[in-house]
């Protein structure tokens, strides 16, 4: 029995945007991230899911319940909002424990939960300041802590990181795991950023234009990409993707790989012949960005120091084993790689930082997704 | 060294006066000489061509207090603020509450309220006029279709002052509404998505959340009421002149009458000054031990 469980959700404006016939299951104790870029619909699947919208067609159950129908105070659920909607003339505690207060909890019982809340998101001696008066890594917290507090099961994240600057995102993306393992929550949290979702999900939901692309844990979705979308919205760098009559496939394919799996050797010698635009050495490896006319982001991540110049020619060697073959109309993944396409494949492959500077390949995709 | 260091002292000086001089020029020609000049008059008395104005001390304020006209006025006008500032102010918040939610005619709605603060005083005062008029106004003729019996609304010493006082409320209220309605619309959303999620009735949610902030708005509405309060004077041009009796007689109405009706100028600064000195102090204590107790953004 899942704990989540959204059936051929609709609600759309005048026809477009929001989302489109989604369904999706969740099991009690998941985190699950929505990922996709801006206006594919995430954020109105975690509204309807929080009642803040109403769906045109679906239902929604929690823990069994049907709570399409239902406002929000019911859904049993918290929310962390974007930009965190603390009451601007309120005291963090105040805050905290507004929605307490609401429910007309015991002040004994609302002291406790309180003081344990506070304890868990660092915030103990700032209870008797305004939002105005802390950082926003302190906001933050605050808007995690009023979540935390209402003890309840389900909790929905609304893209909760984007104003923080990326040292912060990173400290407060763990507590956001600390904090879910400790209270068991579920977790549906929002993002744009692919470092996040692989980085604090059990499963992740890759939206786009409304509808839901694929679905599947991280590595899933790193190993197998259902479309060429998936394969260029998932990857730091991107995989690339190559024209498959380049390498001598029949039909109309397109063939992706991951950057790590390709190698190289002196031109002439390799699959196809490249141009190298531009090389990045980043200590444990090098990133190159490769051109070739029959190839869209073509990149290669090497081991350990390389000694290459750009505009230089180089041979690149796909292996056969790695290969993904997509449709070149489609889109959509086709045809198995002939072995096991993990065995190239990095152990963690999800950017620790969602925000390191990008390759030249990505500065494009990110464009894109903005 | 020295010279071309004060040279550019005071070239910032001067710069500094000119930029000022703009505001000085103006507040001194129009509020600061004429408050002092009031003040000065207030304490001489009254002078003919046959006996010159001397000065008289506090002569004015005391002929001032044991006339009872004035203690009527002042007593009209105590009763016309306490009336009109918090009613105007409590419609104002509702007009806004209610034109600020999600409605049809949202923009209709808005521009229907702000259309007495529109109309110039002198027009509206007459529309009323018309409300009014015993026999065949408006009022009175709704009233007959009830059974009632004609009433003199302006023209009765018990129901003057009233009926000016809602032509005030009519006006006002529009008016600060569309500062309510600003402060509203400056209030996130998300806000109220939150608060929904928390389970907070609306009522919570505006009692708690909308009310406090809201208070600067408020307390800004407060002090432009109180001032308008003793600066009525066009309407009762127009609908009762003060009468009957004075029992519709507000204070500047009573200034104006002693400066130009009367030609007793000193009485008229000296209630000038009281005045002045009434509005000073209560704006100090808005400012002063209201303002602690309200958020400011």
């Amino acid at each position: 029995m899942s704990f989540l469980a959204l059936e051929s959700l609709t609600r759309q404006w005048n026809g477009q945007g929001g989302v489109c016939d989604i369904s999706l299951e969740l099991q009690q104790g998941a985190f699950l991230s929505i990922l996709g870029p801006s206006g594919c619909g995430k954020s109105t699947m975690l509204r309807l899911i929080a009642g803040l919208e109403q769906p045109q067609a679906g239902r929604i159950r929690i823990d069994g319940r049907d709570v399409t129908a239902l406002p929000a105070a019911q859904r049993n659920l918290s929310m962390v909002f974007q930009s965190y909607a603390l009451f601007p003339h309120l005291s963090v505690a105040e805050n905290v424990i507004f929605g307490l207060k609401v429910r007309r909890i015991a002040r004994a019982e609302r002291e406790r939960r309180l003081s344990e809340v506070l304890a868990m998101t660092g915030l103990q001696g700032l209870e008797r300041r305004k939002p105005s008066e802390l950082s926003g890594g302190q906001r933050q917290r605050v808007a995690l802590a009023r979540a935390a507090v209402a003890e309840r099961p389900l909790c929905l994240m609304d893209e909760p990181l984007s104003n923080l600057d990326a040292k912060l995102r990173h400290a407060v993306r763990r507590d956001i795991r600390t904090l879910a393992r400790k209270l068991a929550l579920t977790v549906v949290y929002v993002t744009h950023d692919q470092g996040e979702a692989m980085s604090l999900s059990d499963k992740v939901v890759l939206m786009r234009e409304g509808r839901i692309e694929q679905v599947g844990t991280p590595a899933e979705l790193y190993a197998r990409p259902a479309s060429t979308f998936a394969a260029q919205f998932i990857g730091d760098p991107p995989m690339s993707l190559i024209d498959a009559a380049a390498l001598g496939h029949e039909g109309e394919w397109t063939v992706g790989l991951r950057p790590e799996a390709i190698s190289l050797v002196p031109a002439g010698q390799g699959d196809l012949d490249a141009r190298i635009d531009d090389f990045e050495y980043l200590g444990g490896e090098t990133r190159l960005a490769l051109r070739h006319p029959a190839a869209d982001g073509l990149a290669a991540i090497l081991p350990g120091p390389a000694k290459f110049e750009p505009g230089q020619t180089v041979g690149v060697v796909i292996p056969s084993e790695n290969r993904l073959l997509f449709d070149s109309v489609t889109g959509s993944l086709k045809k198995e790689p002939q072995q096991n396409p993990k065995a190239r494949i990095r152990q963690n492959p999800a950017p620790e930082d969602g925000h390191r500077a990008p390759t030249s390949t990505q500065t494009a995709k990110e464009d894109l997704s903005k | 060294m020295t010279d071309a260091f004060t040279f550019e002292r005071r070239r910032r000086a001067l710069h500094g006066w000119l930029l000022l001089s703009p505001a000085l020029i103006m507040l001194t020609a129009f509020a600061f000489y004429p408050s002092l000049a009031t003040m000065v008059t207030s304490l001489w008395s009254r002078g003919t061509r046959r006996n010159p104005a001397e000065f008289a001390g506090l002569e004015n304020y005391r002929y001032l207090f044991d006339d009872p006209t004035f203690w009527q006025v002042a007593g009209n006008n105590l009763s016309y603020a306490l009336v009109t500032i918090p009613i105007s102010m409590a419609l104002a918040l509702i007009m806004a509450l209610w034109a600020n939610s999600k409605l049809p005619a949202r923009g209709f709605i808005r521009t229907a309220y702000f259309t007495p603060t529109v109309l110039p005083m002198i027009a509206a005062a007459n529309l009323w006029l018309f409300f009014y008029t015993p026999s065949f106004g408006i009022l009175n003729q709704i009233g007959a279709l009830f059974g009632a019996g004609p009433v003199n609304w302006l023209g009765e010493p018990e129901t003057a002052l009233w009926a000016i006082c809602v032509v005030t409320i009519w006006k006002e209220a529009g008016f600060f509404m569309i500062f309510y309605l600003a402060a509203l619309q400056t209030i996130p959303p998300d806000l109220k998505e939150a608060a929904d999620i928390e389970g907070a009735s609306r009522w919570t949610y505006t009692r708690r959340i909308v009310l406090p902030l809201l208070m600067p708005t408020t307390l800004f509405i407060l002090v432009n009421a109180m001032i308008n309060s003793v600066k009525l004077i066009d309407h009762l041009f127009i609908l009762t002149k003060g009468g009957p009796s004075d029992s519709s007689k507000l204070i500047l109405y009573y200034i104006w009458e002693n400066a130009f009706a009367y030609f007793d100028r000193p009485s008229a600064a000296a209630m000038t000054v009281l005045v002045l000195a009434l509005m000073g102090a209560l704006a100090a204590f808005q400012f002063l031990v209201l303002d602690r107790r309200v958020h400011y953004r």
